[in-house]
């Protein structure tokens, strides 16, 4: 044991040896999948949600294949791949924040009109709901059952 | 501790430092240490693909027709050499795991070169985007036919995102470049601290890896948009 190089303690001494092949091979499929990439992205689909969804489905192998295989998450510990996999989920639950844009009127904003069922578009604040007078019946302050 | 160490019987203390029970306790610090950089990293650039996914849900059409004037052929081949110099950290970074000193400086060097080559192409598309006015602010859109006929507010959105997005990438492949031309050094040299621990070279190559996952999907998200 203790006249064994560390570079053939697989799995004892922190670092797993990828074969040649085994990156080699990965390279190859990440050009395929750049190829059917750009082959993709000019097929009529009928409709160009199926396109972008297509799209972002390759990206996101290609970018497992090179999480996994290149930079070695295969070969890591359990919490090296915890920490990688937290990192992007949180990186996923961020575009939540979408939900805040999809859900509110847009102020209308001169040069940036859109014909919108929600009023248009713009670069700018939302505009807010206009706040209630009193004098308009203290009955309006109570929650509709 | 290197009492400790020696007790498993690497042969390998130099490498080890003081603070660290042994090789493995020592590795998986360093690794958990770079991937909470990469992860900020992810969410550094996160913030901007919401952006990016926010404007375009809004202004399909227009941001397609601006997309028109991008060089598809110039992106695909900037791809290719990203992958290759992906490939090419990984195979140094196994050298460095085999401690094949010519190998890491090939692969090395071949990444160096892939880095310069793409921001070489990236420069190339700058200049024609700028030549044609293409770059957000006052004199933006002077030349209306290169805009495809997108409204000129909603086109300028796209380049600004566009040059910043792949702005901040360039940043990050030239900041790649300084780092990994110091490993290089450090490994012509022979220094101590690179051939007989293989994870700084490791370190640098998940930092390179990083730069393209960035660009893969960078690559389909602004030059391979579809006509909506």
């Amino acid at each position: 044991m203790a006249t064994t190089p560390l570079s053939k303690a697989a799995g004892h001494g922190g670092h797993h040896e990828v074969k040649f092949n085994h990156l080699f091979g990965n390279l190859l499929a990440l050009m395929a999948l750049m190829g059917i990439t750009i082959w993709a992205s000019y097929v009529n689909f009928g409709n160009s949600t199926i396109n972008n969804l297509i799209a972002l489905l390759i990206a996101s192998v290609k970018a497992c294949l090179v999480i996994w295989i290149f930079m070695g998450v295969k070969f890591a510990t359990p919490l090296t791949r915890l920490w990688v996999a937290v990192g992007f989920i949180v990186f996923i639950l961020m575009f939540g924040i979408l939900g805040d844009y999809a859900t509110r009127r847009f102020e209308p904003t001169a040069g940036w009109e859109l014909n919108r069922p929600n009023g248009g578009g713009t670069a700018l604040p939302r505009e807010w709901p206009p706040a209630k007078r009193p004098e308009q019946g203290a009955e309006n302050f109570r929650p509709r059952l | 501790m290197a009492a400790i160490a020696d007790a498993h019987g690497h042969g390998h203390d130099e490498a080890l430092h003081h603070q660290f029970e042994d090789m493995d306790q020592q590795n998986e610090a360093y690794l958990v240490g770079m991937w909470t950089f990469l992860v900020t990293e992810v969410m550094f650039f996160g913030t901007l693909f919401i952006i990016y996914t926010l404007y375009r849900s809004m202004y399909q059409m227009d941001w397609y027709l601006a997309h028109e004037a991008l060089n598809i052929p110039m992106g695909g081949v900037n791809t290719i050499i990203l992958l290759i110099s992906s490939f090419t950290v990984a195979v140094a970074v196994r050298s460095a795991q085999r401690r094949e000193r010519n190998l890491v400086l090939w692969n090395l060097g071949i990444t160096l070169v892939c880095a310069v080559g793409f921001l070489g192409i990236k420069s190339v598309e700058y200049m024609e985007k700028f030549q044609h006015n293409l770059y957000p602010g006052p004199e933006f859109g002077r030349h209306p036919e290169y805009l495809h006929g997108a409204a000129p507010n909603f086109a300028q959105l796209y380049y600004g995102l566009y040059f910043g997005m792949t702005g901040l990438h360039a940043v990050h492949v030239i900041v790649g470049i300084i780092v990994i031309a110091y490993l290089w050094v450090k490994w012509f040299l022979n220094a101590k601290n690179v051939t007989l621990d293989y994870v700084p070279t490791e370190m640098v190559g998940l930092y390179w890896h990083f730069v393209d996952l960035v660009w893969i999907f960078l690559f389909p998200l602004m030059y391979l948009m579809p006509k909506p």
